[in-house]
Parts: C-alpha cells; structure tokens; sequence
C-alpha cells in the first residue's frame, strides 16, 4: 500500500513550498524531539533539525515509493545526529569531557536540564538515564516507544536486521530500567 | 518456556513484534509466573513514562523560517532537489566536465600529473592521469 506522504514529497520534488511548509509542520516536532533525546544537546539538536529539513528538501526527488515517509524522514534525521555525535568525539575537549565517566554524561545532562528550568526531577532523572544508554539502543527505544515505528522499519532506519532491532530495544529497556531504578527517589511502582 | 527466555521475548511481544507461537507460549508462561508478569509490567511502565516526558515545540513559526532557509540556501545555489536528471542534464553535464577536462590540460599544473609530465598536453596518456587526478584536487 502506497504511503499517503509519498505525494507530499512527490510535490516538494517539484518545487511545491506548500508541500514542504505542509511536511515541516507535521515532522519538525518528533523530529527535534527525538534528535534533542538521542544527541542530549538542545541546541545541537535544533540546528540538526533544521539540517534534516534542508536534506529532505534537497533529497526529496531521489526517495522511492516503496519505503514509508516516517521511516525515510528519521533516517535522514538518525544519520546526522550519527554523524555529529562521531565528529564531536573525534574533538578534544569532548574526549576529555568524556573520559571523566559515564556519570559526568548524567550530571551533565541533569544540570542542563535544571538549568532550562525542567520542573519534574523524575523526567530528568528518566532523559538523563536515557542518556546513559548506548547510542543505538537509544535511538532504536525512541523510534519505538515515541514514533511506534516497526522493529522492520527501525532496521531501515539504524541499517540493521531485525533480529538486531529487536535485541537492541531489548537491552535498552532492561538498561533504562536499571538506571532509573538506581536513581535517587525514583521507583516503578 | 523458562524464565530467562521469556524476560527475553518480553520486550519483542509488548512490541507485537512476536511471532504467533512464540506469543502464546510466553503468554502460557505469563500466566504461571509472577515474576515475569512483574517484568512485563515494569517494561510497560517505562515506555509509558519515556513516552510522557513532554516533546519539544519548536513553534508555530519553524515552518515559515525552513521556508525561508530553503529559499535563500536555493538562491545561493547551495540547497536544490537533486536525482532526476534529464537526458540533457546529463548529457550537458558530461558536455560540461569533459570541457573542464580539457581547459585543465592547458593550465600548468602542480597536482601529481607532474611526475608524468613527458606525456603530450590532450594525449590519452595525458587525459588518464589527468582523470586519475581528479579525487586528489576535489
């Protein structure tokens, strides 16, 4: 069954800025939701955003039907976070920020989102646990949890099997469950 | 079915990514098993809370400055639609990079191509060492 976005970028292929605005409104959301939770940086992820709007934009012509909109829209956005994230480690001071320790990575992303005046200490708790688990994993959970695609689709995006899908959200979920049972007044009821 | 596997196919069935057998033994497990039915629980609970930390609104007025990013990036020849050539894109494009290849030859050139300057300028020698060339100038 065709997707019905397939005609959306079908349009902006042609130039349509109506159809573009259109496909900017409906993703730039989960877009910059899922790039901030996966890179940790809000930022980062709001130039990264918009990066993934220029891409597709410039992309549009050379996507093929057979795929889905969500799926190819996300991979554009998986690939830069990827890429970034792999460029800032090759940075020096990143690599000392990380050597510090995984829990440097916790209190950095905690003090950041205190000082972005995070009300609830237990979503803090959770993004900054989120935070801790490998990247792919992280990436593979979000797709799932927040954008309901499919372990086959969440293959496409992250370039992996399947069973790899399914693995990868497995040990994300038993990860993040460790972390936030971990935190301090913090508990699954 | 034992415990370790079915804390395994946990995560894959709440998923509905579980194949149809595979489910009803989990489930059958599921049943007899509070301690697995706890684990299933506390996976549910999870994706719901990840799912409740609240989304990032970029606002009303995202769309309007992608619009205009695009357009300024286009005007600047930076950001177009690219993949479907027409014949004569391509064919103008060859045109174009074969053109290219020969005002090259002209010009003196300070690349590797120096080592094997006692080919004549425009002789095939010359034009496949010139193309070999090519990555190492991009």
């Amino acid at each position: 069954m065709k997707d019905p976005e397939f005609d959306l970028i079908r349009a902006i292929a042609g130039g349509d800025e109506t159809a573009f605005e259109q496909l900017v409104r409906r993703y730039q959301n989960p877009v910059m939701t899922f790039v901030y939770r996966y890179v940790g940086d809000r930022h980062l992820a709001q130039d990264l955003t918009q990066e993934v709007f220029l891409r597709i934009f410039q992309a549009a012509p050379r996507f093929r039907p057979r795929a889905k909109v969500s799926g190819w829209v996300f991979k554009i956005a998986y690939n830069l976070a990827v890429n970034e994230l792999k460029r800032r480690k090759h940075m020096d001071d990143f690599h000392a920020e990380i050597s510090a320790g995984d829990r440097d990575v916790l209190g950095r992303l905690l003090t950041n989102h205190r000082s972005e005046a995070r009300n609830m200490e237990m979503e803090e708790q959770l993004t900054a646990a989120l935070g801790e688990i490998p990247e792919n994993q992280r990436a593979a959970l979000l797709l799932r949890v927040d954008e309901r695609l499919s372990y086959a689709e969440i293959g496409k995006v992250l370039d992996v099997s399947i069973a790899s899908v399914e693995s990868l959200i497995f040990r994300a979920r038993r990860r993040l469950k460790r972390l936030v049972m971990a935190s301090p007044g913090f508990a699954i009821e | 079915m034992k415990c370790r596997q079915a804390r395994m196919k946990i995560s894959a069935y709440m998923d509905h990514e579980l194949d149809a057998a595979s489910s009803l033994r989990l489930e059958s497990h599921l049943r007899g098993c509070v301690k697995c039915r706890e684990a299933l629980d506390d996976f549910q609970e999870l994706d719901d809370m990840v799912r409740g930390l609240p989304g990032i609104d970029l606002g009303p007025d995202f769309a309007a400055h992608m619009l205009k990013r695009v357009s300024e990036t286009a005007a600047l020849g930076k950001v177009q639609p690219q993949g479907r050539l027409s014949l004569f894109e391509r064919l103008s494009k060859i045109v174009d990079d074969f053109v290219d290849l020969v005002d090259s030859a002209r010009s003196p050139s300070t690349g590797t191509l120096d080592e094997f300057d006692d080919f004549p300028p425009l002789s095939m020698g010359h034009i496949y060492f010139r193309l070999m060339d090519l990555p190492a100038r991009g």
